[in-house]
């Protein structure tokens, strides 16, 4: 899961980060609306943390703008607003979760766990595909009912993977979401986890789709 | 406690006592001085009559005959005696006249007879040393007066207790308006500063109502003030807290050593950060006290702006050197440079001033302070090498909790706003400009000569 955070405070935006990669989550972080659009035009996020009170453009005006252009991005507001107001103004400029500061860290990551799978359009926190299953909740996967122990890296690429059964996971795609993780991630290091994911969970489940990506085959339980 | 209803039923009663028993009084000797006329006139035509008549005959069986109520007649009848003498032979006598003459002397005048005080009138007759005398007792104009006088009290007796309760109220209804003003400022409370009514009350309360909706405006600003200035405060120190409460749930939940005293270092950052914003909001909250307090005196004072811009440089420098800024001043020398502020106001303001160019300015910049003389006019310019502010930009940086678009530093956008509240309640002039070689940014603050302002002057009235 890959989250975009729009906060203007440096010591807050920084913090926000590192708490959310405490829970998994990798996310980009810009301090202002036009830097942020700039991020959303070029690459594909899961979710947007989103503050109003932003110097210069307001972020209400953003959210308007993302939505004027028909994004269906899960977006959560998170601000010092705590009026009844901000707040219906706010989710009916098409937010779909607000969240007043100061917050609770695991409270920011359950719910920004549960906007992805609503974004899914799965609700649930397990996903399933054939025996293998992924509890988004735990960040936990098992492997016919067996635990499988897997670096951070190997679930959010097995996680991008799974939320997209019997489909091609682009390159850049995967690419994206492990960067939260690594800044940069080099030209072969997407192959080498792909390897290390394969050797856990069986050669055969993961295809490679020359030149374009990745894709997680459902294989029944026997 | 005086009550006015009292006061005013005492003096209105006195008042009408005394005027009613002077009406009297004057009355009384008025018409006892008329009955006196009158009945000396009767006298004196009394003793014509009988002298004509005893010309006539004698009267001496009248005379000895004791008077006595007529059934016919009136009380006021009797006690009526005659004499009348020839030379000193008394002719005729009639009623309990004495044997000797009734008054030495002819004319009206007042006898001792017999223990009566009586009315005397004699008549010298035609005859020489012949002289009628007619006396009447003087209990019958007593007892004129005395009547005359119960019957004029007795109304006026009768009428006190009416004119008490009618006084009491003419009074009661007089202070109705109090009562209702003191009824309307009762249900005022600090939600419910309504002003009061001040058409329909008397126009002698009027001022007092006038003085409590002045009062009730102040206090309306000042709560509205307070209330604003907690709803700025919890806003504003929400991201502090959140900061810190980020951090510390960071450090909570890290294993590795390196991560946890790294969010430490940033929660200790976020306490500094609430430190500082409350500060500032106390600053700009007892500004705004003194603008609604026009009458404060611990906001006067004088102090030398050299000295303070010298002490916040100095203590500035750690910050400055922090981010690798030059942070210089440029002070006349022996000049201490006395303007109409206090210090403690000076300093904030000063502060204020070099921690903004501070923190606009990029790492290698400078921070320039100088405190100039332009003729009566004290100076202190602050310069900065920052980005500046665009000049459509120049009046909203002075609002509260505004941030230009494209700022790079955290903050609650306070700094300025007390920065002009200073300078609005001390009549300093702000002027902006650009920095040095057109880059960055120039603040001027112009302030008012401190000769021109007597010391025991309320500066505060200068605020409009």
């Amino acid at each position: 899961m890959r989250v975009l955070i729009v906060e203007d405070d440096p010591l807050l935006g920084a913090g926000l980060r590192t708490g959310l990669a405490q829970d998994g989550i990798a996310a980009d972080w810009v301090r202002a609306a036009e830097p942020a659009l700039h991020a959303l035009s070029l690459e594909h996020f899961d979710l947007l943390i989103l503050d109003l009170g932003l110097p210069g453009r307001d972020g209400l005006s953003l959210l308007r703008e993302i939505r004027r252009a028909g994004s269906v991005l899960p977006v959560l507001i998170l601000t010092a607003r705590d009026a009844t107001a901000d707040k219906v103004s706010g989710l009916d400029a098409g937010a779909d979760d607000y969240l007043v500061k100061p917050f609770d860290l695991d409270e920011l990551s359950a719910r920004l766990r549960a906007l992805a799978r609503r974004g899914r359009g799965h609700p649930s926190p397990v996903m399933q595909v054939g025996d293998l299953a992924l509890d988004t909740s735990q960040r936990a996967a098992t492997l016919g009912g067996q635990a499988l122990s897997l670096s951070p890296m190997e679930y959010t690429l097995l996680e991008a993977l799974i939320a997209n059964p019997d489909r091609v996971v682009t390159r850049a795609r995967l690419e994206a979401a492990a960067r939260g993780w690594q800044g940069e991630v080099e030209s072969n290091s997407l192959e080498v986890h792909i390897h290390h994911l394969r050797r856990k969970l069986g050669r055969e489940r993961i295809l490679t789709v020359r030149g374009v990506g990745y894709q997680l085959v459902c294989i029944p339980g026997s | 406690m005086t009550s006015i209803r009292r006061r005013l039923l005492l003096a209105l009663l006195g008042i009408w006592v005394m005027v009613w028993v002077a009406v009297a009084l004057i009355s009384l000797d008025r018409s006892g001085h008329e009955i006196a006329e009158l009945l000396d006139a009767q006298l004196a035509q009394t003793a014509r009559v009988l002298h004509e008549l005893t010309l006539v005959g004698p009267l001496s069986v009248a005379a000895a005959a004791p008077q006595k109520l007529s059934p016919v007649g009136h009380p006021y009848e009797f006690k009526l005696s005659f004499q009348r003498w020839q030379g000193d032979r008394l002719i005729a006598s009639f009623g309990a006249a004495p044997s000797q003459p009734l008054a030495p002397t002819t004319g009206f005048s007042d006898q001792s007879l017999g223990g009566a005080q009586w009315r005397v009138f004699g008549l010298p007759g035609a005859l020489p040393g012949e002289v009628v005398f007619v006396a009447q007792n003087y209990t019958i104009r007593q007892e004129m007066i005395r009547f005359l006088t119960i019957h004029a009290l007795q109304p006026i007796l009768w009428s006190l207790p009416l004119t008490v309760f009618l006084i009491w109220w003419a009074v009661s209804d007089g202070l109705r308006p109090l009562q209702r003003v003191a009824r309307d400022i009762g249900q005022c409370s600090a939600e419910r500063l309504a002003p009061i009514d001040g058409q329909s009350v008397p126009t002698e309360i009027r001022p007092l109502t006038e003085a409590l909706n002045g009062l009730m405006e102040r206090l309306h600003q000042t709560l509205a003030t307070e209330r604003r200035f907690a709803a700025d405060a919890s806003h504003e120190l929400r991201t502090p807290f959140t900061i810190i409460r980020t951090y510390a749930q960071i450090a909570q939940r890290s294993t590795a050593p390196d991560e946890r005293s790294a969010a430490l270092e940033q929660l200790i950052q976020g306490v500094d950060r609430a430190t500082h914003l409350i500060a500032q909001l106390l600053t700009l909250a007892r500004l705004q006290d003194d603008e609604h307090d026009v009458h404060r005196v611990s906001g006067r004072g004088f102090a030398s702006l050299a000295k303070a811009a010298a002490r916040a440089v100095t203590d500035r420098q750690i910050a400055a050197g922090a981010r690798t800024i030059g942070l210089t001043a440029v002070l006349p020398d022996g000049d201490p440079c006395v303007v109409p502020v206090p210090a403690t106001v000076l300093e904030v303001l000063v502060g204020n001033l070099i921690e903004n160019g501070i923190k606009y300015t990029p790492p290698g910049g400078r921070v320039r302070v100088a405190v100039l003389r332009q003729r009566e006019h004290l100076l202190l310019r602050v310069t900065d090498s920052g980005p500046g502010i665009p000049e459509g930009d120049r009046q909203r940086v002075f609002d509260r909790f505004y941030r230009p678009a494209g700022q790079p530093e955290p903050g609650a956008g306070l700094g300025l706003a007390i920065v002009r509240r200073i300078c609005d309640r001390y009549g300093i002039e702000i002027a902006l400009g650009e920095g040095e070689d057109g880059a960055g940014l120039r603040v001027d603050l112009i302030f008012p000569a401190a000769a021109g302002v007597k010391p025991h002057a309320p500066l505060g009235l200068r605020i409009s």
